[in-house]
């Protein structure tokens, strides 16, 4: 009786029977939440009812009064409440509290391993386990390849990189997050995602716009949170294991172990390798990398009355070796390394008495080194950081007014160079935030600020840096949520490794000013219908966003074919962008889903207000799923169709110049067929489908050391169609009786 | 291959029109099990998928049906409820095996949520 606070009133009753209403909200971080699902049973008259979406329920009162009914929703405490003739005719209002208050209980449907979150104000994309698994291979980068919001890009046409982009921009300038904790920041923001093993992740959280100023200043285009398997409910044993007719093999180990009822931990491993040469467009260059990486991870949980810690480490080593042939004299390569060591820490503080005030701290401590050679260029960095973040969360008289206020620091040695230019900072950034959150019946407010103070640059006017967000999301209907939000967020580049994949190519890098920082504004709206067709969930979904760079680092390929330009514009470049996503079930086993995206990412380019090369205007994705009602069989099949992209203007070794030119329509397909048994699951899967290569995707390539080499022109797969198999084998954590 | 058989046998028997019933080697029964959460679903779908002779087993939580496809000359509808009662869940008339229900976690127990 303690965590429950009851609110009567009045309903305008349609009734005359003896009849209980009421709304059942959850209390968790952002506020106060209408709980479906949620189960209500009266205890003697042995009666049950569930919530439906909007948290409401009614049930007949029995004549055998008082009785007691009980509330319980999964991830929250349960609570009970003696119901008596009283009560007849009125309506109640329960809330309940979150289990674990540091924890943010992500909600998923079953039916959908894709699903927007309908309780956030911010627009949530939540990819669940079910979503990771339909690509089988092999980090997060590739992840996202069935899905519409992130695009995954092709970077240089010898490193085997891939990028992500968001909003049409590039992957820098999405925040990283691993459960909130900062993560693959600095010299990692542009490829770290590829060291990341799909097989750790429990589920991934995207978010586009700016985000809470609780996360840091970073967010411009939006944030990306990766929940790692937790130790109390990942796998006792999971071992993982992939070839693919290129010849990479991959295995993933993983397993989690209960110490006690306090105390339990997890670890994580990761191996991999591809040895062998493949040239299949015959232009002397490796199609793919030899690749050799590993990681490893180790995490710990304590959970007490008062007292929650979670802590761990992650390392790990990752080696590329593109370029010429084995034996091709004066062999060009291509040479990446990275070396990674990491601790991070959670620590949150609560309050029994008080289960709506917490307090928690993030720590985070990480030492990052690059080394890569392109040919004659050669380039890397070094980077030590150290991150802290104390979060206060609290209530401002009752719940439909909740704040966080914190402060936080970053402090940042970084080194990098390419060839004997180096660009090294060494800037410690504090700041300070408060947000507040209204929570009303349909409307959710989140308003909040930011102050940080950055010194990185001696020539700075400003040293405070602010960033205000403020985003609100409105129930329309049962089935309607409305969101917009809009804010400001900033960045300090790291132009050498947000870049490295220029270096792919003779082009002279003319670096005009790189003192500075980026700061977008960033808005948007969002509209996300649920619909029931055929019984069975569907959803539809539209969202606008535009980004406006009050400054941005702007890389200019076009004003010359011999050097690539890097300079500041102000006010100039903008991103809009608008996409739109059907789902639905035709049949109870199929899935298909649909959505359209359309690109506008401009900036100054030469004079003129121009599409930034490289992005295509219009994309379209379709994608199907079929699960057995048995389960023992899945099928997933997606299209992606990317329209025709603007290239940088090259002159070939000949003299003769490449101009205006586009792109071609470019088709990507990918398939996975997994067939589940009792502890183990097979699976047979095969990348674009179509076999849609680009025919030369290096200029000059017989002869890479001539000013007009480029290996940067690639808009479509260099390889061709990948077919590979795995398996997972895993030992499953029962539910503990307690 | 079986499927093919019992499509041709069926259309032996309808063509000929007789009125005598041949029992179907594929029935489709809903259970009222005693099934309260998603673990449950796990738990039950989990193991009847896994057993000889039913195509498929599917829980509806909220109404606590189980819709079972099987082939009853491989399982019988009596085996079938008795796997349901070892997992520690009522199917229809059958009660669940006492020690199996006492093994299941809280969530699974009716109006079990409570006891935390």
């Amino acid at each position: 009786m303690r965590y429950i606070i009851i609110g009567f009133f009045l309903f305008f009753l349609s009734y005359s029977q003896a009849q209980l209403q009421g709304i059942v909200f959850g209390i968790k971080n952002g506020g106060k939440i209408p709980l479906k699902q949620a189960k209500i049973i009266l205890r003697k008259a042995q009666t049950e009812v569930y919530t439906e979406e909007n948290g409401r329920f009614e049930m007949v009162l029995p004549k055998d009064l008082p009785d007691l009914l009980v509330i319980s929703a999964p991830g929250y405490d349960t609570d009970s409440i003696i119901v008596t003739k009283d009560d007849r005719f009125s309506g109640l209002e329960v809330f309940l509290f979150e289990i674990d208050e540091l924890d943010e209980v992500i909600i998923e449907f079953k039916q959908d391993s894709k699903t927007f979150s309908r309780l956030k104000p911010l627009q949530v994309e939540n990819l669940g386990e079910g979503e990771l698994k339909k690509a089988a291979c092999c980090n997060l980068s590739e992840s996202f390849e069935t899905n519409a919001t992130v695009d995954v890009n092709f970077t240089d046409a010898v490193s085997g990189a891939k990028k992500i982009q968001l909003l049409g921009l590039d992957g820098v300038y999405t925040q990283l997050q691993m459960e909130n904790i900062p993560f693959l920041t600095g010299l990692e923001s542009s490829f770290g995602l590829n060291s990341v093993p799909g097989t750790w992740v429990e589920s991934i959280q995207i978010t586009k716009g700016t985000g809470s100023v609780v996360n840091g200043y970073e967010s411009m285009a939006g944030l990306i949170n990766v929940e790692f398997r937790k130790p109390t409910t990942m796998q006792r044993v999971f071992v993982n294991g992939y070839g693919s007719s290129l010849g990479r093999a991959e295995l993933n180990v993983h397993g989690g172990q209960i110490i006690n009822d306090k105390w339990s931990t997890g670890t994580f491993a990761h191996v991999s390798t591809l040895q062998s040469e493949w040239d299949n467009n015959k232009d002397g260059f490796r199609d793919a990398p030899l690749s050799k990486s590993g990681a490893f991870m180790n995490r710990w949980d304590y959970v007490g009355k008062k007292f929650e810690t979670k802590f761990g480490v992650n390392a790990y080593y990752d080696q590329r070796l593109g370029g010429q042939l084995y034996g091709a004299a004066n062999r060009y390569k291509a040479e990446t390394t990275n070396q990674h060591a990491e601790f991070f820490a959670k620590t949150g503080f609560l309050f029994p008495k008080k289960r709506y005030q917490s307090f928690g701290v993030v720590y985070q401590f990480k030492y990052h080194q690059s080394d890569g050679l392109y040919g004659l260029r050669d380039f890397g960095g070094r980077e030590l950081r150290g991150y802290i973040n104390a979060i206060f969360d609290g209530i401002i008289g009752t719940t439909t007014h909740k704040y966080k206020v914190g402060v936080s620091a970053v402090g940042q040695d970084l080194q990098q160079h390419v060839d004997s230019v180096s660009f090294n900072r060494n800037v410690i950034t504090p700041g300070a935030f408060l947000e507040y959150t209204y929570t009303g019946t349909r409307l959710v407010l989140v308003a909040g600020m930011r102050a940080d103070y950055q010194t990185a640059f001696s020539d700075q006017k400003e040293k405070f840096q602010f960033s205000p967000r403020v985003h609100a999301k409105y129930t329309l209907d049962e089935f309607t949520d409305v969101r917009v939000t809009t804010g400001k967020s900033w960045r300090l580049p790291t132009i050498v490794m947000d870049n490295s994949s220029l270096l792919a190519t003779s082009k002279a890098w003319i670096v005009n000013s790189s003192n500075e920082q980026e700061e977008v504004w960033n808005s948007g709206i969002s509209v996300i219908r649920t619909m029931r067709w055929w019984n069975r969930a569907a959803s539809i979904s539209a969202d606008f966003y535009h980004a406006r760079f009050t400054k941005q680092l702007i890389i200019d390929r076009e004003q010359s074919t011999d050097s690539i330009f890097f300079g500041f514009q102000r006010n100039v470049s903008r991103s809009s962008t608008f996409q739109t996503e059907l789902s639905f079930m035709p049949w109870k086993t199929i899935t298909f889903r649909l959505a359209y995206k359309f690109l506008e990412v401009k900036a100054d380019y030469a004079g003129s207000l121009r599409q930034q090369v490289m992005i295509p205007q219009h994309r379209g994705l379709f994608n199907v799923a079929f699960a057995s009602r048995n389960k023992k069989w899945e099928v997933d099949g997606t299209i992606s169709v990317y329209s025709p992209m603007r290239l940088p203007d090259v002159t070939l070794p000949d003299g003769s110049r490449l101009t205006n030119e586009k792109s071609k329509v470019v088709p990507v397909g990918l398939a996975q067929i997994t067939r589940h048994f009792k502890s183990w699951d097979v699976y047979v899967g095969g990348e674009n489908l179509f076999n849609f290569k680009q025919k030369n995707p290096i200029i000059s390539a017989n002869n890479p050391y001539d000013p007009t080499f480029d290996a940067t022109r690639v808009w479509a797969p260099v390889m061709g169609t990948v077919i590979y198999a795995g398996f997972r084998y895993e030992i499953k954590r029962k539910v503990e009786k307690k | 291959m079986k499927n093919s058989l019992l499509v041709l046998a069926l259309l032996f028997v309808s063509s000929f029109g007789f009125s005598q019933k041949t029992a179907a080697k594929t029935e489709t029964v809903v259970i009222q099990t005693s099934a309260e959460c998603d673990e449950c679903k796990e738990r039950i779908e989990g193991a009847l998928n896994y057993t000889k002779g039913i195509k498929f087993a599917e829980l509806d939580v909220k109404s606590r049906k189980l819709t079972v496809k099987f082939k009853n000359d491989v399982i019988s509808l009596a085996e079938i409820k008795k796997q349901v009662s070892q997992l520690g869940y009522n199917a229809d008339e059958v009660k669940a095996d006492p020690t199996a229900f006492e093994k299941l976690p809280a969530c699974c127990k009716p109006s079990g949520m409570e006891k935390h």
